[in-house]
């Protein structure tokens, strides 16, 4: 692929030269020749071509990763699915976030998650459109199509999750909903285009995302037809690589100790619940030789270490659509409508078809006797099933806006088998702790449509 | 610190160790024996140079017999030789810069001796001396409408170990900051501030008429892409090539109004690097013998604890040491300059050395009428670099860090190992060019420039296996290579149109080809231990860039003169460029100057002196970057699958930024010229300027693209003022004073939304380019809570005011005691080390008056007497962020104190010696509110960026030299 900055043969013969030297026009003419390829990049026309289309997933699914991996950190510490305990740079938990905080203006332009999860969006989106502009009739029943639709909704869906606000091609600013909203489109054409394309698998993960964003909707009956066309052994999974520092997962790379520590399981709920229960799901343990974070958090200092170990692997894989995740969509319904046994029944199914590492038997099931206590053992088991996939902290925020019932587990959970820290007490969150992000000033100072804040 | 002592090179075997002096120097010598010796019969003049005011002796005259190609340069007590004159005749002069030159008739007998003696007239503001840059062919200073500095190097006392220190306040509207902590590193170069704000602010360079990189060298970042960032977090500069013993002399013009004949990339300025050449007569040697060490300064300037911020096992004086030697003469109609020098120095990071061969031949002939001056250079340099900067696996960093850092504690030992990773840089660079004149009459010239820059590059980043942060070892091995071409052709002719009035016409036609070649290897996770490449490696990754920019165009120029003392100019440059858009065409650039000597007139009062007013008015230009006009998609991948992602969004209708300079001013001389000043007013104004202008974040994918929007204003002032205090044959004291403004202010963003330029640089409308906003104190001394501005506009980053002091004494004896100083305020900068720690909550030196952290302990149990608003802000360890560490960047320092005396007594074989002890930045002064480090630390891309900020370095040191010249 080849780049052509061309400059026009014709701007030389507008040149006039003093009459008479001959030497000079023969001198100025050789000057003028600004012919130059530059090989690398590729010109846009060229992803017009059959050849590229399958690049321009690829690219759509390495900018949902990118977008993954600088949200869902974030939301992570906000949800307390962990707690800060070094880096505060690249990638990182950021000072403010450490302490639940997402200041509308931190001092930088870009919005550090808001950029790159709409960058994720509009690059699937733009794929889209190339190919049912390139591809015309056939653009209905392609294999690329309907996986630029999955990544646009999936990334819709990312958005919603995560920001307080909307805001769509330079649009104003709208109820969060419309990412829901245009995620659900977005999945709806992809199960048609996946459909007809013979794609099982884009189908079955279009319809799992439906499902959940129409969840948030609140459209439940709808969100239990689409959960319920997704077996419980399907998974859909975007693919972190180790190939490059930007392709490396996140939630593993920021705790190989190379140099990082940044995060630990220390301080959460997840902490004394792995310990007591051997859910496979929650692992964690402690590094062979560092206790500590690699660097202090405020005037806590340094704290426990305690790596996850659900991903090991920085060029592990994170489920995105998920059939346990549907059995649980199925379930909050029941919760939604007041049926909680129905709901109980579900979830603790899905519970003890796991096997406890600590036991070697299947995991002890929730109790609940009441639609309070089951709604309260329905938040731990979404949490504990879908930790550290990013969804916590859009559940939190749902579940806040939706009133429901049931106590969330509190914030940060001072273990009863470690040693209690010598400065860790109370908790580190702001009071003013926020579950969404706010829309920054990178769309305000530039979007004419959404008014800068004094 | 650690003692004096040289390093031990990672590299198993230096290119150079292998070229020790004793290999380079003879080389030299025997290249020279060649060289026929003369076998003429004759006589020989003897005499002296002296100044006809004072009878103070001249040394480095230029002593020559017309037409004959014999000839010499003065000692330092103004004597010179000639040899082997034949009989006869012969008209024998003397040129020195800054002085008239001196002509007179001798008559030689064959076998004996004739003495001459010449008393020069001083002519400071040497209005008849030739200047070359920024115009046509050569033209005498009195023509030109625009401000030009000249500095010789015969005129510089001290020893010169680079170019950049050379230059530093040398130059009114010159702002040089440097970086000299590590080796290869490179200073900020900015010429009346910045001139862009997207592109290249550093000036052109030219080395006798070749255009050569004058941009930084790629930096050893580690790896592919964004992998792995483990660098040294220096930029090694293209300036520190340029071995400052070969300059004869440079030339520096500031603006668009005097760079509009260089075109589409000047605006920044012009640098013109004159090496030396062959001088008339016999063969004149010089040796030069360096050696020095580094110094460190206290980086602690709020409290008096921990002055180097726990990094002193990892400090030393660093030895340096430097030999060369050059011949300079005619022979067989061949005037010739040659010269090696060696360099071997070590700085006071504790693994950082510089080991330097350089070459230089210059030769000039004429043939068949044509002048032909050929030079070439020729540098080897093997750099050696301690991780620094921002990078964990540095032990700088992890010193910094204390307890909290990325080995697990503050332990020397375990620091120590992170020395395990090696960052390497081998440049090999050749600069060569032809000039050929020919003048077929003395109104009619033309001059052909062919000239080569090329740069070959090889920066490793190298982790055994077993290192500590990185087990399975790592290696990044990056070469590139940089080259420009250069075709310049120029005329002139030269007529009159009546008694008092003549013309001068002259043309030319320009291409400078620019190309970059990069080739990256990354290998990672070894086998085993052992020496690894990157082959050896279980993940591999490569990476190849080739960037290619043609920038051309011709020009005519016409110069009227009334009567040798009014002169007009006016001429226009059409300028095309490979990196414009499709949809532009050639781009002029206009100039115009006036000049006016209006102390020759007949009814100017001698008493009031000499007087020279000008005014100059043009614009230039800054190309955008190679791909910025066209919509592109960058190749990426995702675990092993190819992919595309959004890159440059393009513009057909990106073209150059347009800068238009105005400037007015004089130049003046005063009791004789003992008191000479210029001034110069001048206004910049940059139009079209290349914004990175946001796309809404919720329309992705092009995050921004630069287009031609902005406009953004520079103005200032520039003074200087020499005088001669005292003067007489034995005993003299020279001073000099240079004072120069320079404010921004971002007239306008064409409607795009500010934007971020790094290290809390912003872009806004109304404010300084750039503007350093962050939070503020506002009753930072006060004894109370802290009041917090969020979002403050502290002011610019560029110094806007420059002071350059100097003084020379003259003592009896030829000594010579010299200084400078410089000082450079009115700026704000982020120190990013102090808010990375408190960040962390890192018990902090600077917060520390009798243990470490007790500032911050005290505020976190509440006891706050005595602390005020501005240490509870920075120094709260639950609070603290990176935003508060703005200080004023306003500093002094003596660039050098020089003290110069003659030693020819201990070398009765040589002409004359000179021993001159030096020591560099020995002194400083820095404004109350810098709390820590130095504003001459670079950040991780090194000095030479847009917003000055500083990363986990250490600051540059003091250096002592003692050199020891002689001329035989």
């Amino acid at each position: 692929m080849r780049v052509q900055a061309e400059r026009n043969e014709g701007t030389c013969a507008r040149a006039r030269a003093p009459a008479g030297f001959l030497a000079i026009l023969a001198l100025a003419a050789s000057a003028c020749n600004f012919d130059v390829t530059n090989p690398g990049p590729a010109q846009d026309a060229v992803l017009d071509r059959a050849e590229s289309h399958q690049a321009i997933v690829v690219g759509a699914n390495r900018l949902y990763n990118d977008a993954f991996n600088l949200t869902t950190i974030l939301s992570a510490a906000h949800a307390r699915e962990v707690f800060p305990s070094g880096n505060t740079g690249y990638k990182a938990i950021g000072e403010f976030n450490r302490r639940g905080l997402m200041p509308y203006d931190d001092g930088k332009a870009s919005g550090q998650s808001w950029d790159p999860v709409q960058n994720a969006r509009w690059v699937a989106e733009a794929g889209v459109e190339r190919f049912r502009r390139v591809l015309k009739t056939d653009f209905a029943k392609s294999a690329v199509a309907g996986q630029s639709l999955l990544w646009a909704g999936l990334s819709s869906r990312l958005a919603g999750e995560h920001f307080c606000e909307a805001v769509l091609d330079g649009g104003p600013i709208q109820p969060r909903t419309a990412f829901f909203e245009r995620a659900e489109k977005q999945f709806t054409e992809a199960i048609q285009v996946a459909r007809a394309a013979g794609k099982k698998d884009i189908e079955l993960a279009a319809v799992g995302g439906r499902a959940s964003v129409r969840m948030s909707l609140g459209k439940w009956a709808d969100a239990v037809a689409d959960a319920g066309q997704v077996p419980l052994s399907f998974k859909y999974q975007t693919k972190f690589s180790d190939a490059d520092i930007d392709q490396k997962l996140s939630f593993a790379f920021l705790i190989s100790s190379a140099p990082w520590r940044a995060f630990t399981v220390w301080n959460t709920f997840y902490l004394d619940y792995y310990t007591q229960t051997g859910d496979p799901r929650t692992p964690w343990e402690k590094h062979p030789t560092q206790d500590l974070g690699d660097s202090g958090v405020g005037d806590w200092g340094k704290v426990p270490f305690r790596m996850q170990r659900k991903y090991t692997k920085t060029d592990d894989a994170v489920d995105l659509v998920d059939g346990r995740e549907m059995r649980l969509i199925i379930a909050e319904s029941y919760l939604v409508k007041g049926e909680w046994q129905q709901a109980m029944q579900i979830t603790n199914e899905l519970r003890t078809s796991l096997i406890s590492r600590k036991t070697g038997k299947p995991l002890e099931p929730w109790q609940a006797s009441n639609v309070e206590e089951a709604w309260t053992a329905f938040f731990k088991e979404r949490g504990i099933e879908l930790w550290l996939e990013g969804r916590r902290m859009g559940d939190r925020q749902r579940w806040k806006d939706t009133k429901a019932p049931g106590k969330l587990t509190v914030w940060e959970v001072s273990s009863t088998t470690e040693p209690v820290h010598e400065r860790g007490r109370g908790t580190y969150l702001d009071p003013n702790f926020v579950l969404c992000f706010p829309v920054p000033r990178s769309e305000r100072i530039t979007n004419p449509n959404v008014p800068d804040l004094p | 610190m650690r003692p004096l002592g040289s390093n031990s090179t990672l590299r198993d075997e230096s290119r150079l160790r292998g070229l020790a002096p004793w290999v380079v120097i003879p080389a030299l010598l025997v290249v020279l024996a060649a060289v026929p010796a003369s076998a003429q019969q004759g006589g020989t003049v003897t005499g002296t140079v002296v100044d006809a005011r004072t009878q103070a002796p001249i040394s480095s005259a230029q002593v020559f017999l017309a037409g004959t190609g014999i000839g010499t340069l003065t000692a330092a007590n103004g004597r010179f030789l000639l040899l082997d004159v034949p009989a006869g005749t012969h008209e024998i002069r003397v040129e020195r810069i800054g002085y008239a030159d001196g002509v007179q008739s001798v008559t030689v007998r064959a076998g004996e001796s004739q003495a001459v003696s010449f008393q020069l007239a001083e002519d400071v503001l040497e209005l008849d001396e030739l200047v070359v840059t920024g115009e046509a062919g050569a033209a005498r200073r009195r023509e030109i409408g625009n401000t030009i500095t000249q500095i010789n190097l015969t005129d510089v006392q001290e020893p010169v170990v680079g170019l950049e220190g050379l230059l530093q306040g040398r130059a009114t509207g010159l702002a040089i900051t440097e970086s000299g902590s590590q080796a290869g590193s490179g200073a900020m170069i900015r010429l009346r501030g910045n001139v862009s704000i997207s592109q290249s602010n550093t000036p052109l360079v030219y080395i006798d008429g070749v255009r050569t990189r004058s941009d930084p060298y790629p930096r050893n970042v580690g790896p592919v892409g964004t992998k792995d960032n483990r660098s040294p977090n220096t930029v090694a500069s293209p300036l520190n090539d340029i071995d400052p013993s070969t300059i004869e002399r440079i030339e520096i013009i500031k603006g668009a109004a005097a760079t509009a004949l260089y075109g589409t990339e000047a605006a920044a300025g012009v640098i013109q690097i004159f090496t030396k050449k062959g001088t008339p007569g016999r063969t004149r040697w010089t040796l030069q013998v360096d050696q020095g060490f580094t110094d460190i300064q206290s980086f602690n300037h709020h409290t008096d604890v921990y002055p180097y911020f726990r990094t002193e096992p990892w400090l030393r004086k660093g030895y340096q040491q430097s030999y060369s030697l050059s011949a300079q003469g005619t022979q067989a109609g061949i005037a010739y300059y040659v010269s090696g020098t060696y360099g071997d120095d070590d700085y006071s990071l504790v693994l950082d050395n510089e080991t330097k061969g350089a070459f230089r031949v210059n030769m000039g002939f004429n043939l068949l009428g044509v002048n032909v001056q050929w030079n070439t250079g020729y540098i080897l340099s093997d750099i050696t670099n301690t991780p620094s900067g921002n990078n964990s696996n540095g032990p700088y960093m992890n010193a910094y860090r204390g307890d909290a850092n990325y080995v697990g504690g503050y332990d020397v030992e375990v620091i120590n190992k992170t020395l395990d990773l090696e960052h390497t840089e081998d440049i090999e660079r050749l600069t060569s060019g032809v000039t050929l004149t020919y003048s077929p009459s003395s109104a009619f010239s033309n001059r052909l420039v062919f000239g080569f820059d090329r740069t070959d590059m090889e920066l490793i980043s190298y982790r055994p296996f077993g290192y500590i942060l990185e087990p399975l070892g790592a290696r990044s091995d990056k070469r590139w290579v940089g080259q420009t071409l250069t075709f310049d052709y120029s005329g002139s002719y030269r007529f009159d149109l009546g008694r008092q009035l003549g013309a001068t016409f002259s043309w030319g036609a320009q291409t400078v080809e620019t190309e970059e070649l990069t080739t990256h290897g990354w290998g990672e996770y070894f086998p085993g231990p052992g020496d690894a490449v990157v082959s050896n490696g279980s993940i591999q990754l490569a990476s190849e860039e080739r960037i290619r920019v043609i920038n051309g165009g011709f020009f005519g120029q016409v110069r009227f003169d009334v009567r040798d003392r009014i002169f007009l100019t006016a001429g226009l440059r059409m300028d095309g460029n490979s990196a414009f858009g499709q949809d532009l065409g050639l781009e002029p650039y206009p100039k115009a100057s006036l000049s006016y000597v209006i102390s020759d007139e007949a009814f100017w009062p001698k008493a009031l002196g000499t007087l020279k007013l000008r005014t100059g008015y043009g614009h230039s230009g800054r190309a955008p970057g190679a791909f910025d006009a066209v919509r592109t998609w960058a190749p990426t991948s995702l675990a092993g699958q190819p992919g595309f992602i959004p890159q440059n969004l393009g513009n057909p209708k990106l073209g150059p930024e347009r800068t238009a300079e105005i400037e007015a001013g004089f130049d003046a001389g005063w009791l004789g010229n003992r008191v000479t000043a210029e001034l110069t007013w001048y206004q910049r104004t940059t139009s079209d300027a290349l914004f990175p202008v946001s796309n809404m974040p919720s329309q992705g994918g092009w995050r921004s693209q630069l287009q031609n929007v902005g406009k953004v204003r520079n103005r200032g002032i520039e003074l200087s003022v020499d005088a001669t205090v005292l003067e007489s044959r034995d005993f003299g004291w020279d001073l000099g004073l240079g004072v120069a403004t320079n404010h921004s202010e971002v007239l306008t963003l064409g409607g795009a939304a500010p934007f971020s330029v790094g290290n809390l640089g912003w872009i806004r409308e109304g404010q300084p380019a750039p503007v350093i906003i962050g939070e503020k104190v506002l009753n930072e001394d006060e004894f109370a809570d802290p009041k917090i501005d969020a979002n403050y506009a502290y002011g610019p980053n560029q110094p806007t005011t420059i002071i350059t002091p100097s003084s020379r004494i003259r003592l009896p004896g030829g000594v010579i005691l010299s200084a400078r100083g410089e000082y450079l305020g009115g700026f704000y900068m982020q120190d990013g080390p102090s808010g990375n720690a408190t960040g962390r909550s890192i018990e902090w030196p600077a917060c520390s008056r009798q243990v470490l952290g007790d500032i911050s302990k005290a505020i976190a149990a509440k006891q706050l007497e005595g602390i005020s608003a501005l240490e509870r802000r920075r120094c709260d360890l639950k609070k603290s962020q990176s935003r508060t560490w703005v200080y004023p960047g306003d500093f002094f320092k003596v660039r050098d104190v020089t003290l110069s005396v003659p030693v020819d007594f201990l070398l009765p074989w040589g002409e004359d010696a000179r021993l001159s002890l030096t020591a560099r930045n020995a002194i400083r002064w820095l404004n109350d509110g810098f709390w820590a480090f130095d504003p001459e630390m670079p950040g991780n891309d090194g000095a030479d960026t847009f917003v000055r900020g500083f990363s986990e370095h250490v600051p540059p040191p003091a250096v002592y030299t003692a050199s020891l010249r002689i001329n035989f």
